[in-house]
């Protein structure tokens, strides 16, 4: 009986590898290639933290070797037994990016949780936050942790951008998720794409992105910055993470040029790689008349004046208004002055910023500026039509039209959003987060900055880092929303709806409380 | 006069069933005697036709004739507060009497100076929104008059804040206790809130003989909500039934609060008030000073009856029992109560020190008080029980959540409105649906009946609004000076016509603790934007430019 439904095998043989290998899921050899970089990229970390002299360092690198090592075996042994899909639906496409960050984040937390340093919602927070690029960090003073766990906090936030390029440029065409990125079927998008074969995009991606850490590292050494320290901070720059090798972030590091890089690097690194790309490849002028990057810079230097303005003092107090701004602007998240301590129109100013976040096209997170651009474009149109019902206007992006599904998906975007802001406020407040504390670290983790600024009440008025303050419960909530935030909440809703469906069906009674028709009498006239 | 005559004749179907919108104008060039019909707008010009005033003037303007009436009622409304100041024996009397005068002369010059011949759908919001501004200033005058606070942009704050039925106010702070004014400024304190209520505009045009679809965009314009339920085929009609409605609920409501143990004046002024979803109370820790378990719960109903559809109410004297029942928003609002009461009293009870009871009392009263965007508060001294900021951290949050959604469209209450949630969250459900099934298409139905795209869009749009100019609201409220999460709660709060905020501004603070003047006029600004539901508040600036100059139509945005 079995071997009648599988006609393509032969009934008695021997081992037949085709009788393993099921049709193409789109979810299993991205997943299994997934499971061999990450396991790859902790190997590596374990090798560089070996040289640790002490036991207790050592046996980091020793567990980071060996998780690696055994995650890389499965995937390229499970690999062997899936082929790489030859099409997928956008609801493949969400699924993927969805199962590939849980995938990572697991990987890691159990590595974090092997070294014994960690326990499991602080590893499990501490990789989410890398491998979203957040950089909230459970350690109380990394400096004191080993080269490996360094080393891996650093990779896995690089390793994290990597990802979001990829799945920008890659898987978000296929569902249309930012406009910009979007090529429809087979042609170019509206705004310009790294190209139309997923090869091809990896590749560029790669040599952009690859080439900026390396420009990065060489930077911050030129600054002064020690080798191990400008690895650290040129990965952790390029991929708008946020993670340094020191406790208060970025404040120990507290020198001009070293600032001053860090500056530039972030605001690069908050920019649309699609503009490099172009930038390099002889359109040099298309990239100049980019209308996001337009908004993207006069919003960095409109807030950074404000910020240097109101702030003032001498010229080292101006640089550090500058840094935060462009740090909050991008989304990397380092920090030079507890923000906390600014008037609180700043501080208001620097929410927003987080909300905005960085382009889109960038390893950045936030809304994205061209997605605020468009919810602009629209509330101008809303508000015309109210004196014009009978008009038809098109947003338009770039001097293109933009198609009405694309406004209508940045406008639930965004309204999603603010719901998972609510929602994340309240699971954060309900653990014993303070009000204003957990709002902002709300936002924070859904748009992967990192800093929490304010004053924490329970600390007595001292400054401390809020999160660290927070209970366990609190930080998964927060890495849920990391993790919804890095994936743009589409694709974790819908992989989410896919897994509930059965149960949403079983719900189907509720809905028919809640929206049952009427009888008679008419339905409201609308 | 020939009665038939004096109508136009009915519009005539040309051939292939094209509608002759030529609009006829009366007019007496013809025979003497006789009236005759000419042809002035030839044409397809889908303007409203003319409407005229029975009292009308010489001048074309439906935003002056509008506001003169909305004048003379609220002349008639401070008469009342002077006759109770005066019977009071209370000093203010011949100040309320004066601003009758000037109310009631104003009105009256305004209204026989203007009439209404054209208006559209521009002017409608541009009437409404500077009806409004211009009543919200002139309100100010009864209390500049009496002297009863030390700057003049504190009248026009609690002027406001009474109309757009917020009930923030600038009492106690470092004025006196409002227990110490005089009973005609009280009433007629609680007398804006009431009149903002129902809407000033709907008052006015109950008046007025027939208005046409502009008179509809004018309710549209000031009714909270994106709906407009027509109850009867005439629109004067339509706003006195509401206005009945509304009156026979606010009877009611005081025979409630006399009959749970409150004085007269007192069940009167809070029975104002409650019906309107106010917030405005004669005593300084509002409802929390009369401690009694009963007046709460007389409060909390009339409350949530406040939050609903006053077409439901209607209905209801009409005999239609069911009427509640079959309206998915009244459904959704409800159980939207009943669930964030049950979690606020659970993590208060469970979470901090407070006793079962005493959360009971506290979370359901703050939840429905907020939840309808009424304001009322039952804490007796600030850090009791019903004190809210007090609270721990998450049940704030929640009740946060409240200050933005508000009660049912077509109530008195504030906030966006559960239908509006209901339609984002069904538009939000689609792009997730539509992501999944490449094709879908799926009409958005909210209450059994199908809701046109446009409409849609509105209401969206209308959401992002309302959170830019939140954003935006902050940023400046900080700027000025308040502490962010005060910032927070008050222009979230204002927008939302809540009442106490959060933070420095509770419900037993006042709003100078936590505001400078310069902020406290944003947040009176904020407050009428969100009465008014934003777009008058917005439109009423372009739409003079429009009927001024002839401006081209946009090809695109």
């Amino acid at each position: 009986m079995i071997e009648q439904s599988h006609p393509q095998t032969h009934a008695g043989s021997e081992f037949d590898l085709n009788r393993f290998v099921r049709k193409p899921t789109a979810i299993a050899y991205p997943l299994a290639l997934t499971l061999v970089s990450v396991g790859v990229l902790l190997a590596l970390s374990g090798i560089a933290g070996l040289g640790d002299s002490s036991g207790k360092r050592l046996n980091d690198g020793l567990a980071f070797l060996i998780v690696g090592g055994v995650a890389a075996t499965i995937g390229l042994v499970w690999s062997r037994y899936y082929r790489m899909p030859v099409s997928l639906t956008s609801r493949n496409a969400m699924a993927i990016a969805t199962s590939v960050w849980c995938t990572m984040i697991v990987v890691s937390a159990v590595a974090y949780v092997a070294s014994g340093e960690l326990s499991l919602s602080a590893a499990l927070f501490e990789s989410a936050s890398g491998l979203t690029t957040t950089g909230m960090t459970a350690l109380e003073n990394p400096a004191e942790a080993s080269t490996a766990m360094l080393t891996w906090r650093a990779v896995s936030q690089w390793a994290g951008g990597l990802g979001v390029l990829l799945m920008g440029f890659g898987l978000l065409p296929l569902y249309g998720g930012a406009y910009s990125l979007r090529a429809g079927q087979g042609r170019p998008g509206p705004s310009g794409t790294l190209g139309t074969k997923f090869t091809d995009v990896a590749r560029r991606v790669l040599l952009l992105y690859g080439s900026f850490s390396v420009v990065m590292f060489v930077a911050y050494l030129v600054a002064g910055a020690g080798g191990f320290d400008s690895f650290v901070l040129s990965l952790t720059t390029v991929s708008t993470g946020g993670f340094t090798n020191r406790a208060g972030s970025f404040k120990l590091y507290d020198s001009a040029a070293m600032q001053w890089v860090a500056i530039v690097g972030m605001a690069v690194a908050g920019s649309s790689i699609a503009i490099w790309w172009w930038a390099f490849s002889g359109s040099a002028k298309r990239a100049y008349k980019s209308v996001q990057l337009r908004s993207y810079v006069g919003l960095l230097i409109v807030v950074g004046v404000i910020a240097a303005v109101v702030n003032g003092g001498d010229a080292d107090d101006v640089r550090r208004s500058i840094f935060t701004v462009v740090s909050y602007s991008s989304t990397t998240g380092y920090e030079v002055v507890d923000a906390g301590t600014w008037p609180p129109a700043l501080d208001a100013l620097l929410f927003m910023l987080m909300v905005v976040g960085a382009m889109s096209g960038s390893a950045g997170g936030g809304l994205h500026i061209s997605r605020i651009r468009l919810l602009l474009l629209y509330l101008r149109r809303v508000l015309y039509q109210q004196v014009h019902p009978a008009s038809v206007l098109h947003v338009k992006a770039n001097n293109k039209k933009v198609q009405e599904y694309v406004v209508a998906n940045m406008v639930s975007a965004a309204t999603l959003y603010g719901f998972m802001v609510l929602i994340g406020a309240v699971g954060v407040a309900a653990f014993g987060g303070q009000l204003h504390l957990s709002f902002i670290a709300a936002v924070s983790a859904l748009s992967n900055v990192g800093p929490v600024f304010g004053v924490d009440a329970g600390a007595g008025g001292e400054e401390v880092d809020g999160v660290l303050r927070m209970s366990a419960p609190a930080k998964f909530v927060l890495a849920g929303l990391m993790i919804a935030g890095r994936l743009g909440v589409y694709p974790a809703l819908v992989a989410l709806g896919d897994l509930f469906d059965p149960v949403y069906a079983k719900l189907k009674w509720m809905r028919h409380f809640l929206d049952r028709r009427r009888s008679d009498s008419g339905a409201t006239e609308w | 006069m020939d009665a038939a005559l004096s109508r136009p004749p009915p519009l005539r179907l040309w051939g292939n069933g094209v509608v002759d919108t030529t609009t006829l104008k009366r007019s007496k060039l013809g025979r003497a005697g006789r009236t005759t019909w000419n042809i002035v707008n030839p044409g397809w010009d889908p303007r409203p036709t003319l409407t005229t005033s029975s009292q009308g003037g010489r001048f074309d303007s439906p935003l002056l004739h509008i506001t003169g009436l909305a004048l003379m009622w609220m002349a008639v409304a401070i008469a009342i507060a002077a006759m109770v100041e005066f019977a009071y024996g209370d000093p203010d009397g011949w100040a309320l009497l004066a601003s009758t005068g000037i109310f009631g002369g104003a009105g009256y010059v305004l209204m026989r100076a203007t009439k209404i011949e054209r208006l559209d759908t521009a002017q409608s919001f541009a009437v409404v929104g500077w009806t409004w501004v211009i009543i919200c200033l002139a309100g100010a005058i009864p209390y500049i008059l009496a002297g009863t606070f030390r700057h003049w942009d504190d009248a026009i704050f609690e002027s406001v804040s009474g109309f757009s039925c917020t009930g923030s106010t600038v009492f106690f702070g470092y004025n006196d206790s409002i227990e110490s004014q005089g009973h005609g400024i009280l009433l007629y304190r609680q007398l804006t809130n009431w009149a903002g209520g129902m809407g000033i505009v709907l008052l006015a045009i109950s008046v007025l003989p027939s208005l046409g679809r502009g008179g509809l965009g004018l309710i549209g314009a000031e009714a909270p909500g994106p709906s407009s339920d027509h109850l009867v085929p005439r629109l004067n009609e339509m706003a006195k039934r509401l206005w009945y409605v509304y009156v026979g609920f606010t009877a009611i409501m005081a025979v409630g609060y006399l009959g749970a143990g409150m004085g007269p004046f007192d069940a009167i002024a809070h029975s104002l008030a409650t019906a309107a979803t106010g917030g405005f109370s004669t005593r300084n820790s509002s409802i929390g000073s009369f401690d009694s378990i009963w007046i709460e719960a007389a409060a909390c109903v009339g409350m949530i009856a406040g939050g609903m559809n006053f077409a439901l109410h209607y209905r209801l004297a009409r005999r239609e029992f069911r009427a509640y029942d079959r309206d998915g928003e009244t459904r959704v609002y409800l159980l939207g109560l009943l669930i964030g009461a049950a979690v606020i009293v659970s993590l208060l009870w469970f979470d901090s020190p407070l006793s079962l009871g005493e959360s009971a009392r506290a979370g359901i009263f703050n939840t429905i008080a907020l939840g309808t965007s009424t304001g009322f508060g039952n804490a007796t001294s600030a850090g009791s029980p019903g004190d809210f900021v007090t609270w721990i951290p998450a049940p704030q949050v929640i009740i946060l959540a409240f200050f933005v959604v508000g009660g049912c469209s077509g109530s008195t209450s504030g906030g966006v409105k559960v239908v509006r949630i209901q339609v984002l969250w069904r538009y939000v459900h689609r792009v997730l649906q539509r992501i999944r099934h490449r094709n879908l298409v799926l009409p958005i139905k909210v209450n059994g009946g199908r809701i046109p795209d446009p409409l849609v869009e509105k209401v969206v749009g209308f959401m992002a609004l309302y959170s830019v100019i939140v954003a935006v609201g902050i940023v400046v409220v900080t700027a000025m000076g308040a502490d962010l999460m005060t910032a927070v709660g008050g222009v979230v709060g204002s927008m939302g016509n809540m009442g106490p905020a959060l933070n420095q501004v509770g419900p037993t603070a006042s709003f100078i603790d936590g505001f400078n003047r310069p902020a406290r006029m944003v947040l009176a600004l904020l407050m009428l934007i969100g009465r008014l539901e934003i777009f008058p508040m917005l439109l009423m600036l372009v739409a003079p430019r429009r009927i001024w100059r002839k401006v081209r139509p946009r090809r695109h945005i």
